[in-house]
């Protein structure tokens, strides 16, 4: 195999998978395989099992039938999910919760590896890089119910690029911000997809966003999800620094921070 | 004033000022991870049903406390089973364990025939600790402390959201049971002390009154213990020497305490 065939490797192959709830079919028969560096967006109205088929791929819900395989592994055995950055929907915090910024973004680098180990200097720095990349290192000390929808967002993006993942999934990431924000965040999320070595799997009830970036010519799961995808052209599979560059580009840009 | 102090100097009140301490410790502790997780009902159910068992334990002539701890261990199983039936009404299964509880425990209670001395675990009793007591409270504070401390990192993800938790890899079933049997075990280990009515209070308040001033979750979980441990001290020491009722004395320092931090934080903010 040559590095060009390496650059886009299955990321997420979905087998015909099948998932039924209490006797009936969500989901039936899907087919399709996320290559590497792709930027899909997963399109649905709500019901239509969007949440549904991502839980399925993150391991949370089983198939019926079918298999499901992350970076080649089945998600069943599937064990390297430090490679995996995952920003959930934020109505999944609780605004009194009282966790601060810098709780929230190391603890992207609490996984089972790291059972009984410290957190180091070098990791303190990790957060603090990952908090500058993303522009949120004045609200370190804030309580993470005091912030804006916005900021929140981009606490979680933090949380799940301080592993250096190389599949990103967002779940309704647009979900009650504005639209100065969802255009700033998303705007980040392009820079690193032009920029990195990542591959992204975003779920939206909202085309809005994405069409732009991602197209008019999604191709279709089913009657009710649709796939819009963005192959990137680069065969270039180094790794780069995704915190460091963000900071950078953050340094150049301005306006950036919210 | 010396006088009022001589009361340190007895043996049974050391006895309940270490107890105090002791459970002052542990019960914000396993506390914390369930009112984040907003399962703060869970306590008072667990104490309902551990006091089925201590009245089945009394009628069989074996340990009440082991007793308690088995119920109370199974009735956090069928409560999450429970939840699970009705997902959309989960806390119906709040209710019902609650109820089963107090039920079966009078069931057996009246098959004991006025026998038995349960009426001592619904309100607790401090001043008559002894070495087993104690020893008892020792080693579940010890492997509550053991348990949180080694596990914060991976309390804090779980709690913080489960599914992101699973996501990153971390086992959560097994985390879930494990907190779930501690919750069982610590409430059933100290509902002789400070009674099945009002041990939910030591595990929800102090957590309640931190979560409104802490700055991180560390923080929050530490100062729970602070404030749990002053009402304890204090508590204890003020139910001596004016012989009001311990527990209760406690209960309501905690809750002066909660509403003191409100007003503070409110006019603080002004």
């Amino acid at each position: 195999m040559n590095a060009i065939d390496d650059c886009h490797e299955a990321v997420i192959e979905l087998d015909r998978v099948t998932f039924a709830y209490e006797g009936e079919r969500v989901l039936s028969e899907l087919q399709t395989t996320i290559r590497r560096r792709d930027f899909v967006g997963l399109i649905g109205a709500n019901g239509a099992g969007k949440t549904t088929l991502l839980r399925l791929i993150v391991g949370l819900l089983r198939a019926s039938s079918g298999e499901i395989r992350l970076f080649g592994t089945p998600v069943k055995q599937f064990d390297s999910w430090e490679r995996i950055g995952y920003v959930p929907q934020r109505n999944v915090l609780n605004p009194q919760f009282p966790a601060s910024v810098r709780d929230v973004v190391l603890s992207g680098l609490y996984t089972r590896k790291r059972w009984l180990r410290r957190m180091t200097k070098e990791d303190h720095l990790m957060a603090e890089e990952a908090m500058q990349a993303l522009g949120i290192d004045h609200l370190a000390h804030k309580r993470i119910g005091q912030l804006s929808g916005g900021q929140q967002q981009r606490v979680f993006l933090a949380r799940a690029i301080i592993n250096q993942p190389e599949l990103l999934i967002l779940d309704e990431p647009f979900t009650g911000v504005d639209e100065e924000t969802q255009i700033s965040f998303f705007h980040i999320l392009k820079h690193m997809h032009q920029h990195h070595n990542m591959t992204f799997l975003m779920v939206s009830h909202d085309l809005q966003m994405m069409r732009e970036y991602l197209g008019d010519e999604p191709e279709h799961l089913n009657s009710r999800l649709s796939l819009y995808v963005r192959h990137s052209h680069g065969n270039d599979c180094s790794g780069t620094d995704i915190v460091h560059s963000l900071k950078e580009q953050l340094l150049t840009a301005s306006g950036m921070r919210s | 004033m010396v006088e009022l102090l001589d009361i340190f100097t007895y043996p049974f009140f050391q006895k309940a000022l270490l107890g105090g301490f002791l459970i002052g410790l542990m019960a914000p502790l396993v506390g914390a991870f369930l009112v984040y997780r907003r399962l703060s009902m869970i306590g008072d159910t667990l104490s309902h049903v551990s006091i089925a068992g201590v009245a089945l334990g009394f009628l069989v002539g074996l340990s009440p406390v082991g007793f308690g701890i088995l119920f109370a261990v199974i009735a956090s199983f069928a409560i999450e089973k429970l939840r699970t039936t009705f997902r959309a009404y989960a806390e119906l299964s709040i209710a019902i364990m609650m109820s089963g509880g107090i039920a079966l425990a009078s069931f057996f209670i009246s098959m004991g025939q006025g026998a038995m001395n349960v009426t001592g675990y619904l309100f607790g009793s401090v001043y008559t600790l002894d070495h087993g007591d104690l020893w008892l409270v020792a080693s579940v504070t010890i492997i509550v402390l053991l348990f949180v401390t080694l596990n914060f990192k991976e309390l804090f993800l779980l709690t913080l959201d489960e599914d992101a938790a699973t996501v990153s890899g971390l086992p959560t079933k097994l985390y879930n049971m494990l907190i779930t049997i501690l919750t069982a075990v610590t409430i059933s280990a100290v509902i002789k002390i400070v009674g099945a009515l009002l041990v939910s209070a030591l595990i929800t308040i102090p957590v309640a009154a931190s979560m409104i001033v802490a700055r991180n979750f560390r923080h929050s979980v530490w100062l729970a213990v602070v404030y749990s441990e002053i009402a304890v001290i204090i508590g204890i020491t003020i139910a001596g020497i004016w012989n009001t009722a311990p527990i209760g004395t406690i209960v309501l320092l905690l809750i002066l305490m909660l509403i003191g931090t409100i007003v503070f934080k409110k006019g603080w903010k002004r």
